[in-house]
């Protein structure tokens, strides 16, 4: 049977292209110029997906993202700095709180999250990331249980970022309409103005709480207290100046932290940028050393990654048995990882497939 | 515990009594249905499985951003994270019909587009090709960057579902029946979105001879 070129396509990419379909395919492919462009442009991102710099963009994203749900911030980034980031990090941090009030708040009421402020103190007041939101209680209709509450009742006056309309396909930016309002517990001195975290306000309607020993919510900023920087301040400044490029002071930043704050999370989430930063700059024997002490201290948020990492160094040391090892943890690890593809082509050019 | 996961073990200890990840979640759920499990416990408000959940997608949504968006794009982070709050938004309306993290790529691919275009309108005046010409790249790797942003200029000007298949195979590279089961489209609905696509291209390709020319796309006679 004669498959339409688009089938022959279809087959091509799921690799069951028979020698007789693939000529056809290519005599197709020498007279549609649309075809050919699909087949090129098709590897062009493929390609463009195995880079080493999109390896960093799941790091940072990932440390951007998923971090705040453990650590209640997030991480700065080097250009921050305009009222609509730090708008677009309240939401994040609120998107995160409206999905997981409920448990976050038992967790955070049982102790759990008391293990994060005990790491990330809370005295210096300068080094309080940008966003604190903690999580309370459940309230319903925006009733706290153990305090007033200023209610923000009026939308974001920033727009969603996203206006796709006619979609069954939720974008970010259009709130899930919930009937338990989440409750944010205004920080205790926050590093903007509490007007804007109000103006500030999440898609979703939220109230936000001034905890008994905070100032309230219209109260001037105080002013920053010069203190010792912690490791959240530590952390955002190593991952600055790792991502302007200047890697001897991100390099000292992060030898700071994991001494200074070894239990830290924050300690933690480094171990893998700090061994990415050092297999950039081919010092593969240290880059392997830092993800080794990734996956030992435990299994974080960026382990997938990490393993990544950890076979490339050992690729790069030449040390073959134990990269396939490598290769083979991470594909057993993450079979369906974007990185699966990679692995296992290296697997076969080292017969180990 | 499988063979390369003792060697793991073996090779680098991990402490199973790290506090950060329960023993209920374990660290490596990437099958199908765990991974629908973890998006229903996380659609439910579980933390652990939220995150976890998003370790998960991360990977797919920042290849899906910065293919749609350009790697270069200024706004790449951005519409990178307004995916992922997206995704935990949309979690109570994931059916479990795929696997969740095509379902966040799909969110992705509109995040990342509509980003793209609000970013476009704000810099009208910026020309893709002049940014692609001013790479300093082997021949090659120019005309690699000329196709990848023909191909996401083309998305700008076509219908909304037209463009999300566009992107879902070509830059994706995912196969007909992913695309119809992950939007919940007959597979000859999405062939019909693909083929009105690709015409698309094929106009834009004969309207630009020039660019035609650059990007080896002249079409040769049988």
């Amino acid at each position: 049977m004669d498959l339409h070129p688009e089938d022959l396509i279809e087959r091509e990419m799921c690799g069951e292209l028979s020698p007789a379909e693939r000529e056809r395919l290519e005599v197709h492919a020498r007279q549609c110029a649309a075809c050919r462009l699909e087949r090129m442009a098709r590897t062009d991102f493929r390609r463009e997906a195995e880079s080493p710099e999109a390896e960093t963009d799941v790091q940072r994203l990932l440390a951007t993202v998923a971090a705040p749900l453990a650590m209640q911030w997030v991480p700065t980034r080097s250009r921050i700095g305009s009222a609509r980031m730090r708008h677009l990090r309240f939401v994040l941090v609120s998107a995160a709180v409206i999905s997981v009030t409920g448990i976050a708040a038992a967790a955070r009421w049982s102790g759990t999250l008391a293990r994060i402020a005990t790491v990330a103190p809370a005295a210096p007041v300068a080094a309080a990331p940008l966003v604190q939101g903690t999580v309370a209680p459940r309230h319903r209709a925006g009733r706290a249980v153990d305090a007033p509450v200023p209610e923000v009742a009026s939308p974001d006056p920033v727009a969603p970022v996203v206006d796709v309309q006619g979609s069954n396909v939720p974008v970010a930016g259009v709130a899930t309409p919930d009937p338990i309002v989440p409750v944010v517990v205004a920080p205790p001195v926050a590093a903007r103005a509490p007007s804007q975290a109000i103006a500030a306000a999440p898609v979703a309607r939220a109230t936000v709480l001034a905890p008994p020993s905070s100032p309230a919510l219209d109260a001037p900023p105080v002013a920053p207290v010069d203190a010792a920087p912690d490791a959240p301040t530590i952390f955002r400044r190593a991952n600055a100046a790792r991502q302007m490029g200047d890697h001897a002071r991100a390099g000292e930043l992060y030898r700071q932290l994991l001494d200074g704050f070894a239990t830290s999370p924050e300690a933690r989430a480094s171990l893998a940028m700090f061994g990415r930063m050092l297999l950039d700059d081919g010092n593969a024997s240290g880059a392997l050393r830092r993800f080794d002490d990734a996956l030992r201290v435990g299994p974080g948020a960026l382990r997938e990654d990490v393993m990544l990492g950890r076979a490339l160094a050992l690729q790069r040391l030449g040390r073959v048995d134990d990269e396939a090892k490598a290769w083979s943890s991470l594909l057993s690890a993450y079979p369906s990882s974007v990185h699966s593809e990679r692995a296992r082509r290296r697997l076969r050019e080292l017969g180990r497939s | 515990m499988g063979v390369a996961d003792q060697e793991l073990a073996r090779v680098v200890p991990i402490d199973s009594a790290s506090p950060s990840v329960p023993p209920s979640i374990p660290p490596g759920p990437t099958s199908r249905s765990a991974a629908i499990e973890l998006a229903r416990r996380a659609a439910a408000g579980d933390v652990r499985a939220t995150r976890r959940l998003l370790e998960i997608v991360a990977p797919r949504v920042a290849r899906t951003v910065r293919a749609v968006m350009g790697a270069r794009h200024s706004d790449v982070e951005d519409a990178a994270q307004l995916s992922l709050i997206g995704f935990v938004q949309a979690l109570p309306s994931f059916r479990g019909e795929c696997d969740p993290s095509q379902f966040a790529a799909r969110i992705a691919v509109r995040t990342a587009g509509a980003v793209r275009r609000r970013s476009r309108s704000r810099q009208s005046a910026v020309d893709a090709a002049a940014d692609v010409d001013a790479i300093e790249a082997p021949p090659e790797e120019i005309e690699s960057a000329r196709r990848k942003e023909f191909i996401r200029g083309l998305l700008d000007g076509l219908p909304e579902e037209q463009a999300e298949v566009l992107v879902l195979r070509i830059m994706l590279g995912w196969a007909l029946k992913e695309i119809a089961a992950t939007s919940g489209a007959p597979l000859n609905t999405v062939r019909s979105r693909l083929r009105l696509a690709k015409e698309a291209l094929r106009r834009r390709i004969a309207d630009d001879p020039k660019l035609a020319d650059a990007l080896d796309l002249s079409e040769v006679e049988p």
